[in-house]
């Protein structure tokens, strides 16, 4: 036989010739566009932010990666080894992006050889894993030029959603020439120093991110007579008990160009000012605002019943307005608000700026959407369902909740506050020698947990802030451009799905048995309370009556009643949890498929008929 | 113009022909029960729920790779059956119009599958916070991998004259495409060539399907699947026209 004369041959070959063909086009196409990619994903995860991209041109640095990834991770985790190719790219667009100024290594950890001691030494750790492999290592190692290194020990997936935002942030520390330094005024401060509680304080997230960020943090005290010079900006919360030195003390750092960040509840404020007990609280700085061309309305606050909570009001649930969510602008500049979704605010006082200064450029950053009202302040000493829906008055306006202030302010102050000037005073001055910038936010609570975390244990203020919030991070990035620290660095938080699938139908289930649930509960505390006073009674006198014993026993009764009534919900919610999950899986795995067979079937048939009905017509 | 009207009337056919044959039903039934038993029993779903449902997505090359080869066996095997291809060659239809009609309709019913997982989509987002526009950009990249598949199995559907035979053949070529891990076996083979690994992975099915699932639709994806699909066809049209001749 001919070479090539059979027809299957030919057919082979050519069969052939095209998919060879294909996979070279293939490669072609990979090596040419493999880079252009669409990034669907939630948050835009596979692309850099504005923030991390601004830093990356303008950092000087040289800055070395080394990335730690075990050999065999695939085998080990598929999860991880997922992950560790997300990490993987997203560190080639920083060095992509860097200008030349990142350098990335992928280093492959194999057991008992010199990368994986080499892998420990730089500070990585092993991963412990539930399938129980071992020497798992997947970690990153940050070098800057003159030395400095940082190691994220354990790259955890799920940490994944603030992984750029923490890259960024240790290429910022690894960049940074000097240490910026944050003044905070706060009685907060002054409480915590004063029962010796500054170690607990210092473990707050908020100064502890600013100090993972190489920020010094130095606690001005409430009575400061001068800001220090070397202070780049101030943080004044919870300005309770501000001294007018102080405020003189805030006003002349001002003058002499300084960043103020005020954060102030001028509704609390104005009850301080007014209550004779309390009054010594009242911190002043109305005036001090006033005179910038902040005017607050101290017995109004606003809410959005859009973005409100849903909250338990008398036994009903209701849209707690004065607690609501709201999103950053989408302006370019400045970038503090950039992508941030979720602020979580309360009880927000109301303020407008009416500046008859034209050296001053005003900015609102947060305001308030569609849905917004006002409602009195005095509201929130007693707050109950009949009131709210009463009082609640929605005018849909837009409340400012943020805004911040550039250009020369003048003093509120006409001569100088001492005449004296031997306890050294910078010399008084009456308008901007310097342009300043003054940052207000509406509201003190923003480091409380509970606003944004139901988790967090008790409401202790901003001992228990977490930093999973949107709030921390426009706060770190006010903080970041106050001081002028370089760049606003911190990336916004890419949504991961914290809750899983078994917790939210757990949560569903539960919800349907909260009502009962707490009145058992509050039936219970009200017998175990009535109990210890019956208790400290039957002690307190010598020979207990019969009667208080019968009571006594009934109310045992009646406690043990209640308690298996818990136990009874709390069995009934175990029950019809793994009921909702069988009907879960039953109905995904049975119901959807044999309900999608009889809607394709209604629907070829009624196709069927008619297309019977029109040959039987045309037949006719 | 000519053209689009013969493979519109040719995917007509065909896909009248699958609701006609009743097996359409078992094979969505199959599917959806596949697809939701992979999920919920294999994959750690109540534990491990993402915002992109990655989960769900991750075996659907293998889930398809096992079902399509079904949907795609009579295509060919009864026109050889019945010697209705003589006839139908004899029409003024040309033969490309039929290829592609065939595919079509196979790609179509396949389309129709994918959706009927749906309810999975639609039950957990009814409980958590999911990505939808990622989820819905999954499904159009699963369907154009469902399409590629449809392409491969009526390639060697033209080539086998038995529905069985062509079953298997497809079934084995489906399920080879998709868990050849090219780039795995390069690695064990030449260890630390990143350059050929990178050239590897351009025509490796799983890694581009992943790669695109996990938010990265790029070219290189898109064209990959293109390209199968582009090959597949074109290779069935030379060997219909082979046996024409």
């Amino acid at each position: 036989m001919k070479f090539g004369s059979n027809k299957n041959i030919r057919l082979a070959f050519l069969v052939a010739g095209i998919f060879i063909a294909a996979i070279a086009f293939c490669i072609i196409a990979n090596l040419c566009f493999g880079s252009i990619n669409l990034d669907t994903s939630d948050n835009k995860r596979y692309s850099l932010s504005y923030e991390t991209i601004g830093f990356l041109k303008a950092n000087k640095k040289n800055i070395a990666i080394r990335l730690y990834k075990d050999k065999d991770l695939g085998q080990k985790s598929v999860a991880l080894e997922r992950y560790a190719g997300y990490v993987r790219k997203l560190l080639e667009k920083y060095r992509d992006n860097s200008l030349g100024k990142i350098d990335l290594t992928i280093i492959e950890t194999i057991p008992f050889t010199s990368t994986q001691v080499e892998a420990e030494k730089s500070g990585i750790k092993e991963f412990e894993l539930a399938n129980k492999e071992k020497y798992v290592y997947l970690g990153a190692v940050f070098t800057s030029e003159d030395g400095k290194s940082i190691t994220i020990p354990r790259l955890k997936f799920e940490r994944a959603g603030q992984f750029e935002s923490d890259v960024t942030q240790i290429l910022s520390v690894l960049a940074a020439d000097k240490k910026p330094v944050l003044g905070v005024i706060s009685s907060f401060f002054r409480v915590a120093e004063k029962n010796n509680l500054w170690e607990y304080a210092a473990n707050d997230a908020f100064i502890n991110q600013l100090k993972a960020r190489e920020y010094e943090v130095i606690p001005l005290s409430t009575g400061a007579s001068y800001i220090p010079q070397n202070v780049d900006a101030v943080l004044v919360f919870y300005p309770l008990n501000l001294s007018k030195i102080t405020l003189y003390a805030l006003d002349q750092y001002l003058m002499r160009g300084g960043r103020v960040i005020v954060m102030l509840d001028a509704s609390y404020d104005r009850k301080f000012a007014e209550d004779d007990i309390y009054k010594t609280y009242y911190s002043g700085l109305d005036k001090f605002l006033q005179n910038n061309g902040v005017v607050y309305f101290e017995n109004t606050v606003v809410g959005n019943i859009k973005n409100a909570f849903e909250v338990l009001l008398d036994g009903e649930k209701i849209k707690y307005a004065p607690r609501m969510i709201v999103d950053g602008q989408s302006g370019n500049e400045p970038l503090i608000n950039r992508g941030l979704k979720n602020l979580y605010f309360s009880n927000a006082s109301y303020f407008k700026y009416d500046a008859d200064n034209d050296n001053i450029n005003a900015k609102v950053l947060l305001e308030t959407e569609d849905g917004s009202g006002e409602m009195s302040a005095d509201f929130f000493a007693n707050p109950s369902y009949n009131n709210f829906v009463k009082m609640y008055d929605t005018t849909n306006k837009q409340y400012p909740l943020a805004i911040l202030l550039e250009g020369r302010f003048k003093s509120m102050f006409e001569r100088p506050l001492f005449e004296n000037t031997n306890i050294g005073t910078p010399p008084f001055l009456s308008v901007s020698v310097r342009p300043g910038k003054l940052l207000l936010i509406g509201d003190c609570d923003w480091m409380n947990a509970k606003l944004w975390d139901n988790k967090a244990d008790e409401q202790h203020g901003i001992y228990d802030s977490t930093y999973i919030s949107d709030n921390i991070i426009f706060l770190l990035r006010i903080v970041d451009y106050m001081t002028e620290s370089g760049y606003i660095t911190l990336a916004s938080r890419k949504n991961n799905i914290n809750i899983s699938l078994s917790e939210a139908l757990y949560h569903k289930v539960v919800a349907s048995y909260q009502k009962r649930k707490s009145e058992i509960e509050s039936n219970l505390v009200k017998i175990k309370r009535e109990k210890a006073v019956l208790e400290d009674k039957m002690r307190r006198e010598n020979m207990p009556t019969v009667k208080q014993f019968k009571t006594m026993e009934e109310l045992q009764r009646a406690e043990i009643e209640q308690i298996i009534n818990l136990q009874q919900i709390d069995y009934l919610i175990g029950e019809k949890y793994s009921n909702y999950r069988s009907y879960f899986n039953f109905s995904v795995i049975l119901v959807v498929p044999i309900c999608l067979m009889l809607i394709v079937g209604i629907i070829y048939a009624v196709y069927e008929q008619k297309t019977k009905r029109k040959a039987r017509e045309y037949i006719e | 113009m000519q053209l689009i009207k013969d493979v519109v009337n040719c995917w007509g056919k065909e896909f009248k022909f699958y609701f006609q044959s009743k097996m359409i039903y078992l094979i969505l039934f199959v599917y959806a029960t596949m697809s939701a038993g992979f999920v919920l029993y294999v994959s750690d779903f109540y534990e491990n729920t993402v915002a992109n449902m990655a989960q769900f997505f991750i075996y659907q090359p293998g889930i398809l790779a096992t079902i399509i080869p079904v949907l795609t066996m009579r295509l060919w095997a009864d026109e050889y059956k019945y010697n209705t291809l003589e006839l139908i060659l004899t029409q003024p239809i040309s033969i490309a119009a039929v290829v592609l009609g065939k595919f079509l309709a196979a790609w179509s019913v396949a389309g129709i599958m994918i959706l009927s997982s749906g309810g999975i989509w639609g039950m957990v987002a009814f409980m958590v916070n999911l990505d939808n526009r990622w989820i819905a950009i999954n499904y159009l990249i699963t369907f154009l991998m469902a399409g590629s598949l449809c392409a491969l199995a009526s390639l060697i559907a033209v080539f086998c004259y038995n529905a069985i035979a062509a079953f298997l053949g497809a079934l084995a070529l489906c399920l080879l495409t998709v868990m050849a891990n090219f780039s795995y076996w390069i690695e064990k083979i030449i260890p630390d060539n990143v350059i050929l690994n990178d050239l590897v992975k351009s025509f490796d099915f799983k890694w581009q399907f992943e790669n695109m699932i996990m938010g990265q639709v790029g070219v290189g994806g898109g064209v990959y699947f293109v390209l199968l699909i582009v090959a597949a066809l074109w290779t069935s049209l030379i060997a219909v026209e082979y046996k024409r001749k």
